[in-house]
């Protein structure tokens, strides 16, 4: 999902990395001292998820996990996935230091979008965390695949041609993000319900 | 309690599909050499699969297109390298999706180097030897000899070494090692570090 660079036009390139700017800004400004370590693990797990290689589709694709990153950071995301992808593009030469604007709106809004719709469901039995986790997972997969095509398109490229090439690519990706996003959020939710942004809510409603 | 022990090693296993082939990812590889008057690129995503049908072009310095194409199914394009020297190539795969790798082919790679100076003071040269020539026209044959040898033995050479030279491009490719990996996480755990620290000097 890493665009790469000198694909893109500079409007883009400069529309997207002043986007991300006040995304990092809010997301930054939202970031409570209690939940900076959590941040930064989650940013450690998205940093290591792209070298997934997942070997099934007409194209290798890796692991994205921002469905999970926006379910547990919230707003937080946003500054989380952009350092992963500064250390990918300084690292592993995914993407590159002048697409990290738009990389990390394609990766980050799609997950703080599931995010929120995760925050507007507080209070759900474990079950249904899974399901719901198991859709926003795999959409935010998807979302990123269409803001992709989207960018790809601003620079010149038919949409539909980008769009179709990229969702059916990471159809079977999107897939296995639902149940790891499924796996691990409902795990959370079992074991320590308080690291998911919602606690407070449930905790409430709880007592 | 029990849920808990049902959970924990479905965590283990996506710990366990998390931590697998850390070598793999989506960044595009590719690489040229040159075997004689042909230059071969192979192209591949870093997990090892071929791009097909990615369009392929090689750009002078100047941001002229020489030849454009498409690759193979094994990933792979082959052309003949240009006459006269166009300075240092540079080779561009567009795998679709926004993925792009490129590859810089020098320009002493495609244009050996006694070509290269014998076209700049060809001139002096050849007026240089034919003196000699003229004086004893018996050397004209086994000079003429020589000359064909030398095409053998380049032509032998290069098909030695192209296997080597392609290795050589292969190994010349950027890879991820898990230093880097480590050092990734290293560098996140530091701005954590920052971050907390700078939180709790306002509060």
């Amino acid at each position: 999902m890493h665009i790469s660079e000198g694909v893109l036009n500079w409007p883009v390139l400069a529309g997207g990395a002043a986007i991300a700017v006040l995304g990092v800004y809010v997301g930054l400004k939202k970031l409570d001292t209690s939940r900076i370590p959590q941040t930064a693990i989650m940013a450690s797990a998205f940093f290591v998820a792209s070298l997934i290689h997942v070997p099934i589709g007409p194209a290798s694709m890796h692991l994205l996990l921002n469905g999970l990153m926006g379910i547990v950071l919230g707003w937080a995301c946003i500054p989380a996935i952009l350092v992963a992808l500064v250390l990918q593009a300084l690292l592993f030469q995914f993407g590159g230091l002048t697409v990290l604007g738009v990389n990390t709106i394609i990766m980050a809004f799609p997950a703080l979008a599931c995010g929120l719709v995760f925050q507007c469901f507080p209070n759900r039995s474990p079950r249904q965390v899974a399901g719901l986790s198991f859709i926003l997972g795999s959409a935010a997969v998807l979302g990123s695949a269409l803001l992709a095509a989207a960018a790809l398109t601003l620079s010149g490229q038919a949409f539909i041609n980008a769009a179709r090439l990229l969702v059916l690519a990471h159809l079977p990706v999107s897939g296995i993000e639902g149940i790891i996003t499924a796996v691990a959020a409902s795990f959370i939710y079992r074991i320590k319900p308080e690291i998911l942004p919602l606690r407070e809510r449930t905790h409430a409603q709880n007592i | 309690m029990h849920k808990i022990f049902r959970i924990t090693p479905c965590a283990v296993v996506v710990a366990c599909i998390l931590s697998l082939s850390p070598a793999h990812a989506h960044r595009v590889n590719v690489f040229c050499w040159v075997e004689g008057k042909t230059i071969h690129c192979q192209s591949s995503f870093a997990g090892g699969d071929p791009v097909q049908n990615g369009e392929l072009s090689v750009r002078t310095p100047s941001g002229e297109t020489l030849i454009s194409g498409k690759t193979d199914k094994q990933g792979k394009f082959s052309f003949s390298a240009p006459d006269a020297d166009q300075g240092d190539l540079r080779v561009t795969v567009q795998a679709g999706m926004g993925h792009k790798g490129a590859w810089p082919i020098k320009s002493g790679e495609y244009i050996p180097e006694n070509e290269k100076s014998g076209k700049s003071n060809g001139d002096k040269t050849q007026t240089g030897k034919e003196n000699p020539k003229k004086s004893m026209p018996a050397d004209a044959f086994s000079t003429a000899n020589a000359d064909r040898l030398q095409a053998v033995v380049q032509n032998a050479l290069q098909k030695e070494l192209a296997p080597v030279k392609k290795e050589l491009a292969r190994l010349r490719q950027d890879r991820i090692t898990p230093q880097d990996i480590l050092s990734g996480l290293g560098y996140i755990l530091g701005l954590m570090g920052i971050a907390l620290y700078f939180k709790a000097k306002k509060s």
